[in-house]
């Protein structure tokens, strides 16, 4: 079943949890609900995947397509309302919309987990962590994203970026949606043996973390756009009366920036030591790995730019909205355009 | 030395403008690499971009980029610029990491970012202690300047963050160095001495020349070996340009077995090799079972499982003659990789066995769409080879050892395509009872036996004649004659001769009738000769055929009328085979990890000392006054502002209970 480096790499999940929990109050009632919720779909599966059929909690909450389903919803959901609480300024349709969000990413951490154990249902000897195909890593890159907002939002004290960012995680869910409808991605499928190795299991989240953060000061960019206009044309305006101040717009994307690029560093490093093991050398300037590498310094030239030379205002915003293309495109266009060793998830 | 270092041209190398320059140079170059699919064999260069772009292109070194003269001058400019840079900044920068800033005045305080000013009764003296143990008690270094009326606390915390810039910097040059060490470029330059020559003929090992050879020693390569089950190697072969050299190793090995272990759902698991490998130098043999993502590691070497390919199989061959009832089923046995002469009555074929494959799963089309996984199914195993005329113009087969379902019944499933760019064109031979193409071949020789159908007919064609109570004396031999023209006709020209016929003798508008009574007379004379085959087989004497053998039957027709466009004088049937497979191992050196390694650690610590550790500084200045002191705390970070204001109010208002 799980390997040494597996098992340990579970601990280590379990202690960044607990650490999470220790500052995060939210944090702590997502961990909660998720298990909970988990253990309730586990009871419920026993030991047959039938079970998802007549079991009514598993068909419509709890397996693992139905939750992830419950999580796109909620996602599209808290959009308009985010916007609803930006334009109306209203405080209490703000908290229906972080409502939503956390529930939305709880339901997608419990489609994560089932699928996982559904993997080891179908057959012991495919059982996976689901973080393994474009599928899979869809979900995640939503809820990765939608923590990191989330965790932005409390740090400062605003809800006025929730609906530019939700856009980008919207976009991934309509994505996700067309790519389940239209080509059947959520089925279960085993392991290629390539990817049966336990640095996947930290390469790939490392990377999510650096594509989330990527998005989202990307989508703060774009508020950061509309503040700039705001502040050109008519400083006591609507816009700029709803919309936080430059400088914090500035320092979110900083912020998300420096925290995306700390961890693409560290997943491309990952990626290295992995390919060391398995393509016999740590980087054979692979498609997938050169964008990694593009992406990397793209934004080791945004942080220069600002730290050294100080530089603010819609140049930047502009240059993290372009970041994000570029990192799409290492994301996804490198899979559907160019070929390579990094085979999982054609299109 | 320093002063060189410094002086204007290096300080614009090491600035920022030519660093962001660098950095935009090798993302551009890195994109060109992606786009341009890498190391493909030049012909398929040759054959995209035609002969003028692919000069072009070869000589601005696209096909390899990353390791273009270019593309190393662009990598030497930004480690470089890097090492100036570091130079430059570093000894300031630590520098200041060191030094506690006791030299503040009041009034550049009043314009720290965080600043705060209370008064308290009690004298300077008896503050000095408490404070400097408050700001001790939350982590900060403390250094205190005592002037006339005034004491100034100059306390600091995290200016490790300050190594986060040598440690990122320093990094990303011992990683580019590093990864020199290990790029090609000492091959590259050894070939430019002309003290290596690529070798571009497709030789065996033992005749590649010495100046094609590169001796085992320390440098970095990356080589590939293909090793037939049994056999053994001490070298593999390095790409490189548009040919390649042979790498010596200083061991040898030896490839036992090689496995796919599969998935209950059939799709493959695992590749893996059992290997041995004998270092006659140290005396060492190693058994050991390398898979992908395991490899084996020895004295520095890495070897992986890269590919695998058929070894050699030895097939065990029938050629049943299709077109030619004078030539005997022709029994052939060979090795795959080997060829083999057939003499056909239509002259001489070469036939080049390609490869055998044991298994082919494929997706079972009636499972997509379950939600539990899909379910596959192994049709088994399956060669191809190439038959090349004397002309040297080949078609190239594909077919498979059992028989397939399709709709429910089996068929002998053989491709053929005239170029690689083509899809397979399979023929569907009807597979009989015994699960063998044995009827069916019998049925086709026996089409071609003009005397025996002969006969057959003109029996056929008295009884018709006969029950018909036909008047016409020669009625019965007009059936025959019809019933065997029309044979001839289809066994040589299949539908189209059929069809050619009719389009040249029968008027426009009669066509179609024409076509229907052809069509019948046809599946009449098939039947008679498919009856005879069948009766005389079993010593019966049935009149009709039942449903299954009338669906053979049809199966058989439309057999017959593919063979036109076939092209082979002979079906090839597999009989038995020994499987022997090929394990592709790649094997790497790359001495440079003892640099890459480390840097990449320097990098990760770094970085997170750059974003997450904020040097917080933080002054205490107390001023005497008539009434007590003047306290004034100012206090800065350079990172996580956010974070040190409230570090910093809370600071603030833990001093200002000290005053009571
Ligand atoms: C591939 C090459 C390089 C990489 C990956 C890199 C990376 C970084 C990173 C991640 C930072 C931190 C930014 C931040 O604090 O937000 C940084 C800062 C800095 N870099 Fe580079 N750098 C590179 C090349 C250079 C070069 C060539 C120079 C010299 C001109 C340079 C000068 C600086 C300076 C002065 C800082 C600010 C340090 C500070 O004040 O904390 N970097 N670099």
């Amino acid at each position: 079943m799980l390997g040494v480096y597996e098992i340990l790499i579970l601990i280590g999940a379990g202690l960044g949890t607990i650490w999470l929990g220790c500052y995060w109050p939210g944090w702590r009632r997502l961990v909660a609900t998720v298990a909970l919720l988990s253990l309730f779909g586990l009871a419920l599966y026993g030991n047959s995947l039938a079970n998802a059929q007549s079991s009514f909690w598993l068909s419509y909450l709890l397996a693992s397509q139905s939750a992830i389903m419950w999580m796109s919803a909620l996602y599209i959901l808290a959009t308009p309302t985010y916007f609803g609480a930006l334009f109306g300024r209203s405080e209490f349709t703000g908290q229906v919309a972080s409502g939503l969000t956390w529930a939305a990413t709880a339901m997608g951490l419990v489609g994560l987990l089932m699928r996982w154990r559904e993997t080891y249902l179908i057959s012991p000897d495919i059982g996976y962590i689901p973080i393994s195909n474009l599928y899979e890593v869809f979900v995640l890159f939503c809820l990765i994203t939608a923590l990191i907002y989330l965790h932005y939002e409390r740090r400062f004290a605003t809800r006025a970026l929730g609906g530019f960012v939700m856009l980008s995680i919207s976009a991934a869910v309509a994505f996700l949606l067309w790519y389940s409808f239209s080509r059947g991605a959520h089925e279960i499928e085993p392991l290629v043996p390539a990817l049966r190795s336990y640095w996947m299991k930290i390469h790939v989240p490392a990377n999510f973390v650096g594509y989330g953060c990527f998005s989202l000061s990307a989508m703060v960019g774009i508020a950061a756009l509309f503040r700039y206009r705001a502040d050109n044309l008519n400083p006591d305006g609507y816009l700029a009366r709803i919309l936080p101040a430059a400088v914090v717009l500035e320092t979110i994307m900083y912020r998300a920036i420096s925290l995306g690029f700390a961890f693409f560093t560290l997943a491309t490093i990952l990626g290295a030591l992995w390919a060391a093991e398995a393509w016999g050398g740590y980087w054979s300037w692979d498609p997938k790995e050169t964008w990694a590498l593009i992406v990397w310094l793209n934004y080791a030239a945004w942080l220069h730019m600002r730290m050294t030379k100080g530089w603010r205002g819609p140049a930047m915003a502009w240059w993290a909205i372009i970041g994000l293309f570029v990192t799409l495109f290492a994301f996804l266009g490198v899979n559907m355009f160019l070929s390579g060793l990094h085979s999982y998830g054609e299109l | 030395m320093f002063k060189l270092l410094s002086s204007p041209p290096l300080r614009f190398l090491g600035s920022m403008p030519v660093a962001i320059t660098a950095l935009s140079a090798l993302a551009i170059a890195s994109t060109i690499g992606t786009i341009l699919q890498q190391n493909q064999p030049y012909q398929d260069y040759l054959i995209k971009f035609g002969p003028f772009w692919h000069r072009f292109y070869e000589t601005l070194g696209l096909y390899d980029v990353y390791s273009a003269g270019w593309f190393l001058l662009v990598l030497a400019f930004l480690v470089g610029s890097t090492s100036l840079c570091l130079v430059h900044n570093a000894p300031g920068i630590l520098r200041g990491a060191h030094d506690f800033r006791t030299r503040m005045q009041g009034g550049v305080l009043a314009h720290m970012p965080e600043t705060d000013e209370w008064h308290s009764p009690q004298p300077r003296t008896a503050l000095a202690g408490p404070l400097t143990a408050l700001l001790q008690s939350r982590g900060y270094r403390v250094r205190q300047e005592a002037g006339n009326d005034r004491l100034l606390l100059a306390a600091k915390r995290g200016s490790i963050n300050r190594y986060g810039y040598v440690f990122t910097h320093l990094a990303v040059v011992v990683i580019c160095i590093g990864g020199l060490v290990d790029g090609n470029l000492p091959m590259k330059l050894n070939h430019m001495r002309g003290d290596l020559q690529i070798e571009t003929r497709d030789l065996r090992a033992v005749d590649i020349p010495a100046a094609s050879r590169v001796a085992a020693g320390s440098t970095a390569f990356r080589a590939n070996i293909n090793i037939p089950e049994g056999a053994a190697a001490n070298f593999a072969f390095i790409n490189l340009g548009p040919g390649y050299v042979l790498q010596e190793l200083p061991f040898q090995i030896r490839l036992k077995e090689f496995r796919i272990e599969h998935y209950s759902s059939g799709q493959p698991k695992a590749f893996e090799s059992d290997l041995i490998l004998h270092d006659p130098e140290r005396d060492v043999t190693i058994e050991q079972t390398i898979g992908v993502n395991h490899p084996l590691r020895y004295r520095g070497y890495n070897i992986y499982q890269a590919s695998f390919e058929d070894g050699g199989s030895r097939l065990q061959l029938t050629a049943h003659p299709l077109r030619n009832p004078a030539m005997a089923p022709l029994a052939i046995e060979a090795r795959v990789s080997e060829n083999v002469a057939v003499a056909t009555p239509e002259g001489e074929l070469l036939l080049e066995l390609d490869d055998f494959r044991l298994h082919n799963i494929n997706r079972d089309s009636a499972s997509v769409g379950k939600v539990s996984g899909r379910e596959f199914r192994d049709s088994g195993p399956s060669y191809t080879y190439k038959l090349r005329q004397p002309d040297g113009i080949a078609r190239e087969y594909e077919n498979y050892m059992f028989p397939l379902t399709v709709n429910g019944r089996e068929y002998f499933l053989s491709g053929m395509r005239e170029s690689t760019a083509e899809q397979f064109r399979y023929l569907y031979l009807p597979a009989d009872a015994d699960g063998s193409p044995q009827l069916f071949l019998d049925l086709l020789k026996l089409l071609h036996d003009d005397e025996r159908l002969d006969t057959l007919l003109a029996a056929y064609a008295e009884t018709t004649a006969n029950r018909l109570d036909a008047t016409d004396a020669d009625a019965a031999a007009r059936i025959r004659r019809a019933m065997l023209d029309i044979l001839v006709l289809f066994r040589e020209g299949g539908f189209a001769a059929i069809i050619d016929r009719i389009d040249t003798t029968v008027p426009a508008a009669e066509r179609g009738f024409a076509s229907q009574a052809y069509i019948r007379l046809l599946q009449n004379s098939l039947q008679v000769v498919y009856l005879a085959l069948i009766n005389t087989t079993a010593g019966v004497e049935n009149t009709a055929l039942d449903a299954e053998q009338t669906a053979f039957l049809d199966d058989a027709m439309q057999a017959i009328a593919g063979l036109g466009g076939y092209g082979a004088p002979f079906y090839l049937e597999l009989n038995d085979f020994e499987h022997r497979q090929a394990s592709g191992l790649l094997i790497a050196r790359s001495p440079g990890k003892m640099l890459v390694y480390p840097g990449f650690l320097l990098l990760l610590t770094g970085v997170f000392l750059l974003f997450y550790m904020a040097e917080r500084r933080l002054w205490l200045e107390l001023t005497d006054t008539a009434a007590g002191t003047r306290l004034r705390l100012a206090g800065e970070s350079n990172r996580l502002q956010e974070e040190f204001a409230s570090e910093f109010s809370q600071v603030a208002a833990a001093a200002r209970q000290l005053n009571r």
